[in-house]
């Protein structure tokens, strides 16, 4: 639920972007909860047409033409309130980002992060791209078959957390996961 | 995003890469990642009994900045002391092939496997050391 908080304008009590009693857009959370602001409840399993269906209807009541003859501060917030509810649905809509987002509040892991996998892992990773140099087809049929597994493991990591586990072991199977996708997509940026 | 030309050439022409002989006495391998873009970095120094560095080979499969960086740091090592490979730090690395912001973790990425090279030949050499029981 969003926080009820005091319109800047009419000074009436006001939950959600838009003040109900003047229609006053209000200045955005600098760092919204994504499921928060798009009125879903944060989870691992979501339906994505209900995240499209909540964004629609979420982004037509901060859409910037409803605010075109508004102050520039207004036109500016609803710039920004749109901005958010994007972000909100391209990280949701993404199993990775999602999971990331849910385990650790950040949609990925930061470039210095050096939480390392385990080097037998992270062997098996550099035969997988050196196989791929050789004979692409096989590297990438060998990891999808370790993606689905890591993705099974996700998956019932939050299902456990459902039951009061905790998600302290989903940074190290999304890492796992990244580099298998650098495999499978052949992209270095 | 301009590249130096440094970068550039050690990513078209990269230096040392190949392997060596992992299971060598002499031959410290280091393995690294970075997670956040799936790079991966082998670096293997082959070091005398003086302790200098006669051999370094890489591969790396990742973006040109890390190619570029591993590709230097071999050339900076080779024919140098344990103890200089140990001591360098990846802004010496980046400043050479001055490497944007977004790609400073490359050379840390370099620093790294070199730090991991040195300590895996260090295993070696304490387990050969070692009395046999």
């Amino acid at each position: 639920m969003l926080a009820v908080t005091q319109c800047w304008q009419c000074r009436e009590p006001v939950q959600g972007p838009v003040c109900a009693g003047c229609g006053a857009i209000q200045p955005p959370p600098a760092h919204p909860e994504l499921f928060t602001i798009l009125g879903l409840s944060p989870s691992y399993t979501i339906d994505r047409k209900a995240v499209d269906k909540a964004w629609r209807g979420a982004s037509r009541k901060v859409h910037p033409d409803r605010f075109a003859g508004a102050s520039a501060v207004q036109r500016r917030m609803a710039l920004q309130w749109t901005a958010h509810l994007n972000r909100a649905r391209k990280v949701i809509r993404d199993d990775t980002q999602r999971a990331w987002y849910l385990a650790t509040g950040s949609e990925r892991p930061g470039e210095r992060d050096k939480n390392q996998p385990d080097p037998a892992f992270l062997e098996q990773v550099f035969e997988l791209n050196m196989l791929r140099a050789e004979d692409p087809a096989a590297a990438i049929e060998r990891a999808r078959g370790l993606q689905s597994t890591e993705q099974e493991r996700l998956s019932a990591l939050f299902q456990s957390q459902a039951q009061g586990g905790t998600l302290d072991g989903a940074p190290a199977i999304l890492g796992r996961l990244n580099y298998l996708r650098t495999v499978i997509d052949g992209g270095h940026e | 995003m301009a590249y130096s030309d440094k970068l550039v050439d050690h990513f078209e022409n990269p230096r040392n890469m190949g392997v060596l002989d992992k299971d060598s006495d002499e031959v410290g391998t280091g393995l690294v990642g970075a997670p956040a873009c799936g790079d991966v970095m082998k670096l293997q120094l082959q070091i005398n009994d003086q302790g200098i560095i006669e051999d370094a080979k890489f591969k790396t499969f990742g973006c040109g900045s890390a190619i570029a960086s591993s590709s230097l740091v071999t050339e900076m090592v080779k024919g140098k002391t344990v103890e200089y490979a140990e001591n360098l730090e990846n802004g010496a690395i980046a400043e050479e092939l001055s490497l944007p912001p977004v790609k400073i973790h490359c050379s840390v990425l370099a620093e790294d496997a070199i730090k991991a090279a040195l300590a895996d030949y260090r295993r070696k050499q304490a387990a050969r050391n070692a009395p046999t029981a």
